[in-house]
């Protein structure tokens, strides 16, 4: 690959990137917490 | 070795190590190497990509022979190499960012996001998303460089390409905003895009309140200064790879961000420039009058039947239209944004064949790049490209304002090599000629038709000549002399 990847840009991906890689993980983590929950009538 | 020229002079591209390009008059060719083949292929077969090589938005490829190579180029480069040679259909006239409108690069843009979404789902990562791999059809933007798709690393959450996104499309928006530019201009100074940093020095202090600039220019130039990861170069390194499903989310994520901020930045409408106006105004004609100037114009058309024609200064491109209602493929240029972004809308809207670009005659793009041969200049890329052009009232800007010689102004329209030409001519009486002058009538006083008639003589012969407004202006069909 020959692109420069952008210094200021490629940061602020990784950052970004890294905050929602966790995000994400936390949001699936909670969603399987309810499926395993049964329904409340 | 490979080198940026072959043995018989023909330039060739050398930036990207998966291959090269050569181009001949009407054809494109690419040797692809070895390492560069799977990705090829793949973005040959990926069913999303075809979908925009159908609607004409991406190139096509065909494989082909050496000999086929040989014949058209009069020889086969970089023979000693294994690669596949492909070609490509040449688009007609190529442009580069520094003679389009605001809402073409914006068209720009969004193919380039459009294709790298649709790449992303067919696993192939868009990674070169420069504004150099566009060229305009017609108004319609085409992305030309097959080999910039590669097949995806799963569970990379990076756009690799973004910041050069960023830099050739969104920073360039958001200074023109900002600033008030236009972004050709911009691209004159930065050839190669605006980044962060160079953005962060020309933005004012209240861009700090302002979202776009925010995110896109100063944040990122903050960050990259404080950083450690960046000083000692550990940003680029290899990083530990996430759940793919987790990566794909990041990436969607991250192109419906980039659009939204595009969709944000996109060109206001235009407001009246002065001579958007003057097409709709246009004080300086009487109905009849106009009635006779087209009347003269179709009739060349009819007689000479172009296929290609070039109009200097078209304004908002009435008699652009009228060429292109012939069937024929058009170049409109003009020197005021207002008026070529309205030919550029109209043409989008209507499909018609007319190529706008920002270009001021007497200081077109030069040929630049590596050597000077990378890119070539306008009149470069013009010269016999076209049977005929129109220069409707042009000249008298050149003669008086610019105060090009009489004698060059000839040799100017020689060097086109085009078969027809249709010339208006604005003699010192004119209500317009009277403004450009602004009292220095001494100056012109040898100026006269019969003089540039006479000029022209040495170069074209007259095949028609006709009186539009008395005693201010004369149209001429002439045909360069053989």
């Amino acid at each position: 690959m020959y692109v420069d990847p952008g210094s200021g840009s490629m940061l602020f991906q990784v950052l970004t990137a890294g905050l929602l890689g966790v995000a994400f993980k936390l949001r699936n983590r909670i969603r399987s917490l309810f499926k395993r929950r049964p329904l409340v009538r | 070795m490979r080198t940026a020229e072959t043995q018989a002079g023909l330039a060739a591209t050398f930036r990207d190590p998966d291959g090269f390009v050569v181009q001949s008059r009407d054809r494109v060719f690419r040797k692809v190497f070895p390492h560069g083949a799977e990705a090829f292929l793949r973005y040959l077969d990926s069913p999303r990509l075809q979908g925009f090589r159908d609607r004409g938005a991406l190139v096509s490829a065909s494989p082909c022979g050496q000999d086929q190579v040989r014949e058209a180029l009069g020889e086969l480069p970089d023979a000693s190499r294994d690669g596949q040679w492909w070609n490509h259909p040449r688009v007609f006239f190529p442009s580069y960012p520094w003679e389009w409108s605001d809402g073409m690069l914006w068209a720009a843009a969004s193919l380039t996001l459009d294709l790298a979404e649709g790449a992303l789902k067919d696993d192939l990562v868009l990674k070169d998303a420069s504004s150099d791999n566009v060229l305009f059809d017609g108004p319609r933007p085409v992305f030309v460089d097959a080999l910039s798709f590669s097949p995806r690393v799963p569970g990379d959450p990076i756009w690799v390409a973004q910041a050069q996104f960023e830099q050739h499309f969104l920073i360039p928006l958001i200074l023109a905003r900002t600033l008030g530019l236009e972004v050709h201009r911009l691209f004159r100074a930065y050839p190669k895009g605006v980044s962060p940093e160079q953005a962060a020095a020309l933005l004012p202090g209240r861009s700090w309140l302002e979202r776009y600039p925010l995110r896109y220019c100063l944040l990122p130039t903050l960050l990259a200064r404080r950083s450690r990861a960046v000083a000692d170069g550990s940003l680029y390194a290899p990083r530990p790879a996430m759940e793919d499903a987790t990566a794909r989310a990041i990436l969607g994520r991250t192109f419906r961000t980039l659009r939204r901020a595009l969709g944000g930045l996109a060109p206001a409408p235009e407001r009246a420039s002065h001579w958007a106006g003057y097409a709709q105004v246009s004080n300086n004609y009487l109905p009849d009058e106009r009635q006779a100037k087209d009347e003269f114009l179709n009739e060349v058309l009819r007689e000479s039947a172009p296929a290609t024609v070039l109009d200097l200064g078209a304004n908002t491109g009435h008699f652009a239209c009228l060429a292109v209602a012939t069937g024929a493929c058009l170049v409109a240029v003009d020197n005021d944004h207002a008026a070529l972004e309205r030919v550029f809308v109209q043409a989008a809207r209507e499909s018609l064949d007319i190529t706008s670009l920002l270009v001021d005659l007497a200081n077109p793009s030069p040929d630049s790049g590596w050597r000077n041969r990378e890119k070539a200049s306008f009149l470069g890329r013009a010269a016999g490209r076209f049977d005929l052009v129109l220069a409707l009232a042009l000249f008298h800007h050149l003669l008086v304002t610019e105060r090009v010689p009489l004698p060059d102004l000839i040799q100017w329209m020689a060097e086109f090599q085009a078969r027809h030409w249709v010339v208006e001519w604005v003699a010192s009486g004119d209500s317009n000629f009277r403004q450009l002058v602004r009292a220095r009538e001494a100056l012109y006083a040898g100026l006269t038709r019969e003089t540039f008639e006479a000029a022209l003589a040495t170069r074209f012969d007259l095949r028609q000549r006709r009186e539009i407004k008395k005693g201010c202006r004369w149209l001429y069909w002439l045909s360069a002399k053989v």
